[in-house]
């Protein structure tokens, strides 16, 4: 159970002067800048909920997973991971927690794999008998076997991670926290990983939050998505919630037999004025209206009945354009 | 800021910082090959110094105190010490700091010292299995130096030796912790590494240097690493005095260690305050 309540981080950097005077000036007086990088941001996560935190580059994800993991105190605001105070608590918190920054790493870099995973078993007192029957399932899961016994270094970034998401699971955490995770993989090993995510959610009830870039991943994992744009959270539910939000416009496209007379068409059908219709090509017609105002049942109806059509394509816009244009501002 | 008891932590967890050192030593047997190229590296080093001294003296004298022959064991002592005392320790959490790697340490239920201070010993212990003997049997064959003056004074100056490493190590931890305040440490492990070479007489004997300076050196922790267990070994230390030179190495460690749990303290609030 994770709790966040008006949960805000301002960091305050030093500013520098520009130049040998400035810098002189600099010695005496600092002139300190505030940034907000998260601002009044409250939400509630159930356990086993497996949610996504996305929102463009500095819009303050990785603040909010760092408040969440106990190594950032918060300016102001409340979190709660299972009752603890993460920075407060950070000791003993953490014996519950995992966490993948996919940016490092927590394996060391010279030695085998296994010596890793070694030393994680005693860092977090894991019962020999437990320690080996959970990585002989991750061992299965991912196909670790051939790695263990080379060291960190000669591993592709694809086989470092899978690694690294068994060493943040190995003690068995409640909770999991993912800050883009697959962030530089390929379309494989992001699937892999996607495939061992969906199934320790599943099977094992693990609250997961995951912060990434791929709107692929949310698509196919997350049951709930956070949208945050400059520390503030804008969107809180799942994404047919976020078709229906920001999707007003939907569109159908229509291949036709015959050339038609447009103009003679548009009046036949008979739309109001939130219809848009154009003609691509001589053969193919695009219809743009609103969710709210025809069904699109309704809009082909009307335009088969005008036209000689031979298939009908509905295009539904991707979570991608979606999400493209909430960046952007435009929504 | 954590609520562990000391007890929690210093007795029943201490496999988990074993573990640390173990898989320390591990990674320093990853680099086993150029160490053991190191080896003649710091041998001519010894070098080194060894003739310099031996210029120095030019005809059988004394000088302060000190034969030809016990100022050649002294500086080859010396740096057989040094080659096991020395760690990278500072260098570590420096790097980890600055790439913000520390983080990953962070979300780890350790105590950040003992798991850097067990990481210095699995350094210390590598040396001492693999660096220090090959040095020590290059050194005895090549230059001249004396035997232990006992049994007795052999084991004391291996004890003492012994306080040296943590000495090193809880003052390194320090050091490495100053990255935190300072953007470039370059500078300060530098000057760390020429301040502490001259104030643990692992250069010149303290001895030589002027009063004030000697009575300065001695108010410092710095002489606990290289210049008593050396006094040990030539018999410069008898009888009740060894038993205090060992107990002010025992206090100082203490002292450090003490030191370094502060420290760290201002440090973590800092980075759990800017995010590293």
């Amino acid at each position: 159970m994770i709790e966040v309540e008006h949960l805000t981080k301002v960091y305050r950097s030093f500013k520098r002067k520009e130049g040998l005077k400035g810098a002189l000036v600099n010695l005496f007086y600092r002139d300190y800048e505030s940034v907000q990088a998260v601002d009044d941001v409250s939400f509630t996560i159930n356990p086993g909920e497996l949610v996504g935190y996305i929102g463009p580059n500095g819009a303050g994800k990785s603040t909010t997973i760092k408040m969440l993991t106990g190594i950032l105190i918060p300016t102001s605001g409340q979190v709660r991971v299972n009752g603890f105070i993460p920075y407060r608590e950070r000791y003993e918190y953490t014996r519950h927690i995992g966490v993948v920054f996919g940016q490092r790493t927590q394996l060391w870099w010279d030695i085998p794999v296994q010596e890793s995973f070694r030393l994680l078993r005693k860092v977090y007192q894991i019962d020999e008998k437990d320690f080996r029957d959970r990585l002989s399932m991750f061992i299965e899961l991912l196909d670790l076997g051939p790695l263990l016994p080379i060291p960190v270094r000669k591993l592709s970034l694809g086989q470092r991670m899978r690694c690294d998401l068994v060493a943040s699971m190995l003690h068995h955490p409640k909770v999991l926290f993912l800050d883009e995770p697959t962030i530089g993989l390929d379309v494989v090993g992001k699937l892999r990983i996607r495939e061992f995510l969906a199934k320790i959610n599943r099977e094992f009830g693990v609250t997961m939050i995951l912060t990434t870039h791929d709107l692929r991943e949310i698509e196919e994992l997350c049951q709930r998505l956070l949208i945050v744009d400059k520390g503030k959270i804008i969107y809180d539910g799942d994404i047919e919630g976020l078709r229906m939000k920001y999707t007003l416009d939907r569109r159908i496209v229509f291949q036709l037999n015959d050339n038609i007379d447009f103009d003679e068409l548009q009046s036949a059908c008979a739309f109001n004025g939130s219809v848009r219709s154009e003609v691509m090509d001589p053969l193919s017609l695009k219809v743009t209206f609103q969710r709210d105002s025809y069904s699109p049942a309704d809009i082909i109806e009307r335009v088969l009945k005008n036209a000689p059509v031979h298939d009908i394509t509905i295009e539904e816009p991707s979570i991608e354009d979606i999400i493209g244009r909430i960046y952007s501002g435009q929504s | 800021m954590s609520t562990y008891t000391i007890t929690d932590d210093y007795i029943a967890n201490l496999s988990k910082y074993a573990e640390y050192m173990r898989i320390s030593f591990q990674k320093m047997l990853a680099y086993r090959v150029s160490y053991l190229i190191g080896v003649f590296t710091y041998v001519i080093h010894v070098a080194v110094y060894y003739f310099l001294y031996k210029a120095l003296y030019m005809e059988d004298v004394t000088i302060k105190g000190y034969t030809l022959q016990e100022m050649l064991t002294y500086v080859s002592l010396g740096w057989i010490c040094k080659s096991f005392y020395l760690n990278y320790i500072d260098r570590e959490i420096t790097d980890d700091v600055q790439s913000g790697q520390v983080a990953m340490d962070l979300i780890k239920p350790v105590d950040f010292q003992l798991m850097y201070v067990a990481r210095g010993l699995g350094h210390s212990l590598f040396r001492i299995v693999l660096f220090t003997p090959p040095i020590i049997v290059v050194t005895f064959l090549l230059f001249s130096v004396s035997p232990p003056v006992s049994l007795g004074h052999m084991m004391l100056f291996i004890l003492s030796s012994s306080f040296s490493v943590l000495i090193y190590l809880g003052i390194n931890y320090i050091i490495g912790l100053l990255s935190i305040f300072f953007l470039s440490i370059r500078g300060v492990l530098y000057s760390k590494n020429l301040i502490i070479e001259l104030l643990s007489g692992l250069l010149i004997p303290i001895d030589w240097f002027p009063p004030w300076f000697q009575s300065m050196s001695f108010l410092l922790p710095f002489q606990s690493i290289a210049y008593c267990p050396l006094q040990i070994y030539l018999g410069r230390i008898q009888g009740l005095s060894l038993f205090f030179s060992l107990g002010l190495q025992l206090l100082w460690i203490v002292i450090i260690f003490g030191i370094g749990r502060i420290v760290w303290r201002l440090c973590q609030r800092r980075i759990l305050i800017q995010g590293g």
